[in-house]
């Protein structure tokens, strides 16, 4: 078998050769290649890559950027043509409020954070946010007890150890305890090129107390070469606070992206997690969610939209490490074309993790006889007083609804678009963001097609 | 009058659901303004007709025309008649979650009419005609029919009418299940809020509801005809007699006898 991947000890030397770089992150890439290179390459034999082949991707060539070519941009009309044409949503947002982006907003262009404004009282206030780089640097004292230890340790999965030797961008978002910010910070991470590899690495730290939402949008355009994007997020609650992660991939038809994301949520502490993947080639997600904490919470909504060939498999764990924990997940799925893909779920409750309410649900709907759709969610309980319960469906647009909207006046494409926008409804309506909820929806009817 | 024949023609209309017919030859003729009923049993083929001229894809016409104002709506998609002007008040609408009802409308509304409402614009004249049906204003954010009482599902039926204002509407037992007071606020939604040429075909077992919307021609259907056709009278003589003189003259045996 050929390799899948083309990375060497090289890449990580010369990532490693940047000067700016502290020693104990050039050591943690040092361990993570080692752990990288000790971990086999999953295959289809393994329980958790059954469904996804990943001996047939094209990536053996792809290149990791460690300097972008691109400079920081002081103003948003200052990013290339390329960059501008992916942001024009954000553009009308922040011409809406006047140019701020309060509380903060960063932009990734390839591996470089371009843009950066975040909220100066906030700053003031202790609350960071800022590129991975510039966190290692200038935060080691927040950064490095939690980056690749507890939450992802080094060496628990080949792709996250490869992250942590290579990582290329990312951000840190830290809020110092019993800080509240109703507005999200956001993110964008834009590849205006084919043929790279994107180690993207963030990590969330919220203090006790604290309230935060964090919006993430990958994007691309299509390219004629393919590319890479392995990031890994991870997320630290603390006591009492609560976080909004969504999480939204609109990459171009040719990008794979491999990612895992993962919380540990500590006493009444609650996490919820928004994942929106419309776009790339194969995408491979986990999201793992650990309620370690007495009374903590997470609440998982998704959604995706496949067409043509794309392949989605998702992954989601919700692990009750503790009493009185709860959990719920939805994930719901439009495939059309060739596409397909697998929702794989497990609740996971623990001896001690009486008291818990875990719910799993994943319902897809097929509009083509080609596509498939596979769900696979388990229970693992070892506790005895818990409700823990998980449901999945699998089926068609039902023609007795598109005649009924059919006989008030609707197109036949009209019905189904509305039918869908339906089926989509339980998980987008908890996006608070009119403007982004519309993008959405002007993306999944653009892509649903006439 | 020729135009008071206009509006619609069915002439020898026969449908077949899989193997089985179900329409065995129908005609019927409707004027604008004019008032309809059609009675009958259960199972002979009244839901049938009613989704027949809405165009429901399973429903084969084998022979026969429906015309509407001349046009041929048997080539028409069911959006079509629609936006002709056909309206259909489903025996059992279907639940469509997720899409709100007002949201849902609005789509409808401005399809059939051709303009552009905004959502204010239209939430305005939605909620006059919901204020006229005694329907609680919360239900214009609720999900199409999801969680309805059956009551509620008919009155939904005819807010949706009183919005798209048909030239002919189609009740397929909007009468059923409703209490008297339900009853009495939808035949009031009929006779006031469609348009004053507009006209009506009601699907029905019970008077009651005729006592109301005065019929101006009564129906009967036995097996997939109609068989006899009368004013609001013949209505009452059912209501006394029930239909088993009918099926003895035109059912099985009796059929083709003259
Ligand atoms: N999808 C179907 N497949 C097979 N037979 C059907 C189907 N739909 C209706 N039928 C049959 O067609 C016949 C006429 O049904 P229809 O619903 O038109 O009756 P109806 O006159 O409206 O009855 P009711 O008064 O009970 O509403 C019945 O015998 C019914 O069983
Ligand atoms: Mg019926």
């Amino acid at each position: 078998m050929t390799e899948l991947l083309g990375f060497g000890w090289e890449d990580v030397e010369r990532i490693s050769s940047d000067s700016e770089s502290p020693d104990w992150i050039k050591e943690k890439r040092n361990t993570a290649w080692e752990a990288y290179e000790n971990l086999p390459m999953p295959t289809q034999r393994d329980e958790m890559w059954k469904y996804t082949d990943l001996s047939t991707l094209n990536i053996k060539n792809v290149k990791t950027l460690e300097k972008s070519k691109y400079s920081a941009v002081e103003k948003f009309e200052s990013f290339p043509d390329e960059a501008i044409k992916l942001l024009s949503d954000e553009a009308i947002h922040i011409e809406e409020n006047g140019g701020m982006c309060k509380p903060g907003l960063l932009i990734q262009h390839d591996s470089q954070v371009t843009f950066t404004d975040v909220d100066e009282e906030l700053t003031e206030k202790g609350v960071i946010f800022c590129s991975m780089a510039d966190a290692v640097r200038n935060h080691p004292e927040l950064v490095q007890k939690h980056f690749m230890e507890k939450v992802v340790p080094v060496g628990e999965g080949k792709f996250s150890s490869l992250n942590a030797a290579l990582w290329n961008g990312g951000i840190f978002l830290y809020v110092p305890k019993g800080i509240e910010i109703k507005m999200p910070f956001k993110s964008y991470i834009l590849m205006t090129d084919g043929g790279e590899a994107l180690f993207h690495h963030s990590l969330i730290v919220l203090e006790a107390g604290a309230h935060v939402t964090y919006i993430e949008q990958c994007r691309s355009d299509d390219y004629s070469t393919d590319s890479l994007n392995s990031s890994v997020a991870e997320v630290v609650v603390k006591d009492g606070a609560s976080l909004n992660y969504m999480t939204f991939q609109n990459w171009g038809n040719n990008v794979v992206d491999i990612s895992t994301r993962k919380a540990v949520v500590e006493r009444d502490a609650s996490m919820n997690w928004m994942v929106g993947t419309l776009g790339g080639k194969v995408t491979r997600s986990s999201f793992e969610t650990r309620l370690i904490g007495q009374g903590a919470s997470t609440n998982t909504r998704g959604f995706f939209l496949a067409s043509d060939k794309q392949h989605h498999d998702f992954w989601g764990l919700l692990s009750h490490e503790a009493p009185n924990t709860t959990a719920d997940l939805l994930y719901k799925g439009v495939l059309k074309g060739k596409s397909r893909s697998v929702f794989r779920g497990l609740i996971k409750i623990s001896e001690e993790a009486q008291q818990t309410d875990s719910y799993l649900t994943n319902n897809n709907i097929l509009l083509s006889d080609d596509a498939r759709a596979d769900s696979v969610p388990t229970l693992e309980i070892n506790a005895n007083d818990v409700k823990a319960s998980h449901g999945a469906t699998v089926g068609n647009l039902d023609k007795d609804e598109i005649f009924y909207l059919m006989s008030r006046g609707l197109t036949k494409s009209a019905a189904e678009k509305l039918i869908i926008n339906g089926f989509f409804a339980p998980v987008l309506k908890a996006i608070d963001s009119e403007i982004l909820r519309e993008h959405i929806y002007q993306f999944i009817d653009k892509k649903l097609g006439a | 009058m020729t135009e008071k024949n206009g509006l619609l023609t069915v002439e020898n209309l026969k449908v077949k659901i899989g193997d089985k017919e179900i329409l065995k030859g129908v005609d019927l003729k409707i004027g604008p303004g004019e008032v309809h009923a059609i009675m009958g049993p259960n199972g002979t083929g009244k839901s049938t007709l009613a989704y027949a001229l809405a165009g429901k894809s399973s429903y084969e016409v084998t022979s026969g025309s429906v015309t509407m104002e001349g046009e041929n709506v048997l080539e028409m998609s069911p959006d079509e008649r629609a936006r002709k002007g056909l309206f259909l008040a489903f025996q059992y609408p279907s639940e469509v979650p997720g899409v709100t009802v007002d949201n849902f409308l609005r789509v409808a509304y401005n399809t059939i009419k051709k303009e552009e409402l905004s959502i204010w614009e239209f939430r305005n004249l939605l909620k006059e005609k919901m204020e006229f049906l005694k329907i609680d204003e919360s239900f214009s954010g609720r999900y199409l029919n999801e969680g309805f009482s059956g009551g509620e599902k008919k009155r939904n039926e005819i807010l949706q009418m009183a919005v798209l204002q048909p030239k002919l509407a189609v009740l397929d037992e909007t009468d059923s299940g409703l209490d008297i007071d339900a009853l009495q606020i939808v035949a009031k939604g009929v006779n006031e809020l469609l348009p004053e040429d507009s006209s009506v075909l009601v699907i029905t077992h019970y008077q009651r509801i005729l006592r109301y919307i005065k019929p101006d021609f009564v129906h009967v259907m036995i097996e997939g005809r109609i068989v006899e056709t009368g004013g609001g009278e013949l209505a009452e003589k059912l209501e006394e007699k029930g239909y088993d003189w009918l099926k003895e003259k035109y059912g099985e045996s009796g059929k083709d006898s003259d």
